[in-house]
């Protein structure tokens, strides 16, 4: 490998594009012996196999033989399932009623599971029956799972809405349950984790009913805070292991830069084609390579480009995959085992193979653009090298300012800790959910809690949800509370893509979540699946089904939508003179509006397509802050708006007299007529410059200069206007800030948190930012920020300030195509100007 | 935390302190329980419970029906009804009858049964008795006096009861840690037999449309409709209203009692069906197949044959027709496809081409059928589920026809 990579620094440019360069030297194998208490099948097992275990092998199942809570963070490939197929196999080998329950965060990687715990336990010749029990598993084989299997593996929403509430049907289940192994822990952060360890304070519980006690295996890829999580998590006191003893091979992790290739706009070599000649490279060389892509788009595009060049250069492009979600199960397994033997040469994912899919060990990955994280990007590392061989990581930065950042300091990369996994189980609203389930499946006898819920149970006391009586509380609602309750944020809900059949009929080619599905499957959208093309015919939205078929085109389509929201009853309101705080109930709609169709390779845009879906709803809490134009005012004095006139583009006049006259010469805002000698100005409601003409290199003043874009404004009302949408443009920053902040503040996820901004916002005719739980219902993490809110924009200045970047990046304030050179600045006036109409110190709470 | 109990407020403002104290006041007004249903309050160690207890005299009528009605009805009618363990042989006379209301419609943990009726017949009377818990706490007395009540009978009798309301009750047990009661077998849930005879026949075979459409039952005003009667419960538990309550009393009633009355005419037609309209005797004619009670099969399916209905009677004469070739009475099954050769189905000729085929091996009837049959599709006048699998079909048995007449090829398009 290291040859190679000599090669491959060597030809064409490219050593002048590496940034960094660094080597993990090959590790050896780290055994030990075969636990003493491991019951003899097993060991016989082991040495007919000639196994030996590895040390965190062994010492995890030790640990867990001894009666400990074990939770095992060891690289990918390293034999995690070993370290508790064991301890589980060998507590039943003693006590035959003994059972196991097994739980993945999704359905397909249990049924890989299912597998390799099947074929053990008939190489053991034990009479064990091993299942999944799921959503897909029939209702007439439900009865005998719950009877029959001793080992069931699930996830975390089956044992949440179907298991525990129907526990008396698993009373023999849970009175025998000895091990509850957690496999993928660390995907259970943010409110989905909070909720999961609720989930399992609610199994304790009936588990303690039935008389068991069972012990907890977790796994984890890397997170900065494995232990801290797992014993959140689980609520147990855990024993670590994380020294691996598996080998690991040499290892190459290079960081490169695609080559400018327009200095005079700053422009990189596109991503997708960077890649495509790097991916080339080394299949060219018969290397077995992934590739992890950023988006389903670039995973399609990439398969595209690759089995093209694959056939140019007689090789089978059928050896180059796709792989991300929304392809069917069974051709996930086909692709899973072609890369094991070998006849998949190059698989194009996106993260849906981050997760603990065995794909064996490739010699190859690329990274077409920085994961977003530190830990995912490590993961995702981890997919190549087998055991004892040589492999290379190449990390491809695209242009965005991220990556830019990253692929220009590595040592930020190599120097920080992964990410830590965040949860917070006493977060009252997902606490209050669970309460109302716990009390549905046992009254609490006496002092017995679920967290930290004291005013909880009063509040369904004297909600009447609850009732006490005889020392006991009681749930006393008609409902089935686990029903409203979904652990996830994203709706499971799928949609289905079918394509005509060819005997008549139809036959499903994908599937795709509902919340994506506007903008992938709406009609006309070009839908791509393994790098064929698809049209949309058809999407039936009620039925959840789109109808496509094959086409070939040389365009794709760019779906784009609007977000509003509604403010439907206010809770607190912190009025300063210049700057209102308020916390409420808000309404988020989005909606996919239109489309565009854009050439393949030149990116030309060819037209425009209209979309008609329903609107997405959700109903969530916020926290906003609103800025009084006495605010701008005063910050317009200090010029801070203040933009160098620009050209709108040759069409301008024309466009700007148009404008005019539809709109009757008056201003549209306040009503008021042209005055002699004053015309009023047109606005574009899309500032001019984020269409990004170039004189002389494109015409997209046209788009800007549409007269859908435009509005007549009196002097007076433009200023203002101009004024909002300034100070938007200096709101959506900090509450970009605002987002990679908040998870440390509020122990969640960045995901469970939602940002938008107004240049005047309907009900407070304000420049307003939106900090929105993007949970339905809310889950109060917004509305603990006006408690924050001083230590949120202080930290906000701080992090702005040390970014090292100039004009703003992903890292801070957030990038855009036309980057403003003023954007930081403006943000921090605003953050100066708000702490000014804050004052110091805390803000006085008004009484609850 | 305090936003969040400021929204809970708000969201449950309905059952909110204040609306309770509302209510409450409303309550006030409202007489005690054992003012409105005659009963009794019995305290034991695991708590207290409303005892009910109502004698009925044999004769008494219930719409149509006398409650004595059912026990002159033949044990042996109920054998195709009884699903899993027969033994001991079901009796009527020792079967508790039983009903129970609950706090909700799912088969979940928190659902509780907070009225449990059992009625049996006793004395000469037919009694029935009513358990009733007035708080979640107290559910350790209902469970002990139903126990109590279940151990003296052999059997139960129920609507609905195998599916909901028995392993509802069972659950109960369970999570009071106690053993579930006995009488569990052999169980007659009427829901079944009530389905066959019905099924197709009545708009709905929902407990409350037998009674309104087959018993010729009506119900006062006091009746409570079911959907109503958890939150009638939840009402009385948290804020004292007894008026609803005590319709709930007299609605589990009505239900056993409707159970008495509808087991006697499910009897009285199984051992003697008559109007054949009125009765979805096909479906019974299969329920008795099933059971192996094939001469009570064949006796559904020859009333449903006679029955005024022109579908029905073609169902009835087909399934007549498959019953008797099953048991090998071929000449009499033929002879029902014969008659029915010129109605609107293609099936007789399918099983007279397989008669002459295979058994009488005369390929030239058989082959004249099969073209007769192919002609009449190709005209339209005959119908069947699938025409082109049943074309496919046919034409198959044409060419092996053929093939064994040795006629040269013949290509149907």
């Amino acid at each position: 490998m290291s040859e190679v990579l000599g090669a491959w620094q060597a030809s064409e440019d490219w050593a002048a594009h590496i940034t960094a360069w660094r080597i993990l030297p090959p590790k050896s194998p780290l055994t030990a012996e075969v636990p003493e208490a491991l019951h003899p099948r097993l060991k016989g097992w082991l040495a007919e196999r000639g196994l030996r275990l590895y040390s965190h092998q062994a010492e995890a199942v030790e640990k867990a033989l001894a009666g400990e809570h074990v939770v095992i963070v060891t690289p990918a490939a390293s034999g995690k399932t070993l370290c508790y197929n064991l301890p589980v196999l060998d507590r039943f080998l003693r006590a035959p009623q003994s059972r196991a329950l097994y739980l993945f965060p999704t359905k397909a990687l249990a049924h890989d599971q299912l597998h390799t715990l099947r074929q053990m336990v008939e190489d053991l010749a034990l009479r064990c029956a091993v299942a999944a029990y799921d959503g897909d598993t029939p209702q007439s084989h439900r009865a005998r799972l719950r009877q029959n299997a001793q080992i069931i593996l699930t996830n975390p929403d089956m044992l949440h809405a179907g298991i525990l509430p129907m526990h008396t049907q698993w009373r023999e289940f849970l009175a025998h349950l000895d091990y509850i192994v957690v496999d993928e822990m660390h995907t259970y952060r943010g409110i989905f984790g909070s909720h999961v360890a609720n989930v399992f304070r609610r199994l304790r519980r009936l588990c303690a009913f039935y008389g068991s006690q069972p012990r907890f295996i977790c796994s984890s890829a890397t997170i900065g805070n494995p232990l801290d999580l797992a014993e959140r998590l689980t609520g147990q006191r855990m024993a670590l292991v994380d020294r691996s003893g598996a080998p690991a091979g040499w290892k190459a992790i290079v960081f490169y830069n695609p080559p400018i290739v327009d200095a005079r706009l700053g422009l990189r070599r596109p991503l997708v084609e960077e890649v495509r000649r790097q991916a080339n490279w080394f299949l060219a060389r018969d290397l077995q390579t992934v590739i992890f892509c950023p988006s389903r788009r670039i995973v399609e595009q990439l398969v595209t480009y690759l089995r093209q060049d694959a056939l140019e250069a007689g090789r089978d492009p059928s050896a180059i995959r796709g792989y991300r979600s929304g392809y069917l199960p069974q051709e996930r397994r086909a692709i899973e085992e072609g890369l094991r033997e070998g006849s998949v040469r190059a698989v194009v994912a996106t993260n849906a193979l981050e997760l603990g899919v065995d794909i064996g060990g490739l010699a190859v990955c690329l990274l077409a653009g920085y994961p977003g994280s530190i830990a995912s990007t490590w993961q995702r590392i981890g997919r190549v090298g087998r055991a004892q061989e040589a492999s290379a990581a190449l990390l491809i930065a695209s242009s965005s300012p991220l990556d830019q950042y990253i692929v220009s300091h590595p040592d930020y990369f190599f120097a920080q800790a992964p990410e830590r996994a965040l949860i917070n189980p006493d977060n009252p609203y997902v606490l209050l959910s669970h309460l109302r389930c716990a009390l549905y499946e046992l009254p609490f006898e006496g002092e017995e809690s679920l967290g930290q819920d004291q005013a909880l149970r009063e509040a369904l006391l004297e909600s009447g949800q609850a009732r006490g009586g005889r020392g006991r509380l009681f749930w006393a609602g008609t409902g089935y509370p686990s029903s409203e309750i979904s652990l996830r944020t994203a709706s499971p809900d799928q949609v289905s893509i079918v394509v005509p059949g060819e005997e008549g009929g139809f036959q499903p080619i994908g599937q795709m979540d509902r919340d994506s599905a506007p903008y992938w499957l709406h009609e006309g959208a070009i839908y791509l699946h393994e790098g064929e093309q698809y049209l949309v015919e058809r999407f039936d939205w009620e039925a959840g089904v789109a109808y496509v078929r094959p086409v070939e085109v040389d365009y794709f389509t760019e779906a784009s939508g609007t977000t509003r929201i509604d403010i439907e009853a206010i809770r607190q309101t912190y009025e300063r003179p210049l700057a209102t705080l308020a916390v409420g109930d808000v309404r988020l709609r989005t909606r996919v509006t239109g489309y565009r169709r854009l050439q393949w390779e030149t990116l030309q845009h060819l037209g425009w397509g209209e979309v008609n879906l329903p609107e997405r709803e959700m109903l969530t809490e916020a926290c906003w802050v609103a800025l009084a134009d006495a605010l701008l005012e005063a910050l317009s004095e200090e010029g801070l708006w203040e933009e160098a006139p620009e050209s709108r583009g040759p069409d301008w006049p024309t466009q700007r007299d148009r404008a005019r006259a539809r709109d009757g010469y008056r201003c549209v805002r306040c009503g008021a007529e042209e005055r002699p000698g004053r015309q009023h100005d047109v606005h574009h409601i899309i500032p001019f410059r984020e269409f990004g003409w170039v004189p002389g290199e494109n015409d997209r003043y046209r788009e800007a200069n549409r007269l859908t874009n435009l509005i007549t404004l009196c002097p007076q009302c433009h200023r203002l206007v101009e004024r909002q949408v300034a100070a938007q443009g200096a709101l959506s920053g900090l509450g970009r800030v605002f987002r990679h902040l908040m998870p440390l503040f509020l122990l969640c996820d960045a995901e469970d948190m939602g940002v938008h901004t107004e240049a005047q916002a309907p009900q407070t005719g304000q420049a307003t930012l939106f900090v929105y739980d993007n949970v339905p219902g809310g889950v109060g993490l917004s509305a603990q920020l006006p408690n924050l809110f001083e230590p949120l924009l202080e930290r906000s200045a701080e992090l702005i300030r040390a970014c090292p970047c100039e004009a703003g990046c992903p890292s801070c304030i957030g990038a855009s195509i036309r980057p403003d050179p003023r954007a930081k600045e403006r943000v921090l006036a605003l953050i100066a100007a708000l702490q000014r109409a804050w004052g110091r110190g805390a803000i006085a709470l008004p009484p609850a | 935390m305090d936003s969040l109990l400021a929204k809970l407020r708000q969201i449950w403002g309905g059952h909110s302190a204040q609306g309770a104290s509302l209510a409450g006041a409303e309550a006030r007004r409202e007489p005690p329980l054992e003012e409105l249903v005659e009963g009794e309050w019995v305290s034991l160690p695991e708590g207290r419970c409303f005892f009910v207890e109502k004698t009925f005299a044999l004769d008494q009528a219930h719409g149509a029906h006398r409650l004595g009605d059912l026990l002159a009805v033949p044990r042996e009618v109920w054998e195709p009804f009884l699903l899993g363990q027969r033994e001991p042989p079901f009796d009527p006379r020792a079967a508790a009858f039983f009903d129970v209301e609950t706090t909700g419609l799912s088969r979940g943990a928190g659902t509780y049964c907070f009225l449990v009726g059992i009625g049996r017949f006793e004395g000469g009377a037919f009694r029935l008795r009513q358990y009733f818990m007035p708080d979640f706490s107290e559910e350790g007395a209902l469970l002990e006096l139903a126990a109590r009540d279940f151990a003296t009978c052999e059997g139960l009798v129920s609507f609905n009861g195998r599916q909901f309301d028995w392993p509802l009750l069972e659950m109960r047990y369970t999570l009071g840690r106690r053993p579930p009661p006995h009488a569990g077998e052999p169980h007659l849930d009427l829901l079944l037999p009530a389905r066959r005879l019905w099924r197709g026949k009545l708009p709905s075979c929902a407990l409350s449309a037998l009674e309104r459409d087959v018993l010729g039952v009506g119900r006062t005003e006091e009746d409570v409709p079911g959907y109503l009667i958890p939150d009638v419960y939840l009402d009385y538990v948290l804020q004292g209203r007894t008026r609803p309550m005590a319709g709930v009393f007299y609605h589990n009633a009505m239900d056993l009692l409707s159970m008495v009355a509808l087991a006697a005419r499910i009897g009285q037609v199984v051992a003697q069906p008559t109007e054949p309209d009125a009765y979805n005797l096909v479906s019974l004619g299969r329920a008795y197949a099933c059971q192996g009670h094939y001469e009570r099969a064949l006796e559904a399916f020859r009333r449903a044959a006679g029955s005024a209905n022109r579908h029905e009677a073609a169902q009835g004469r087909r399934e007549l027709a498959l019953l008797l070739k099953r048991l090998g009475r071929l000449d009499e099954a033929m002879a029902i496809w014969w008659a029915e050769l010129e109605g609107g189905d293609v099936h007789p000729y399918i099983e007279l081409a397989k008669q002459f085929e295979h058994r009488l091996k005369d390929f030239a009837s058989a082959r004249q059928l099969v073209l007769r049959a192919i002609e009449r599709l190709e005209w339209g006048d005959i119908a069947c589920a699938d025409p082109d699998q049943v074309r496919q079909d046919l034409s198959h048995r044409l060419a092996r026809l053929e093939r064994r007449l040795g006629i040269g090829a013949f290509h149907i398009k």
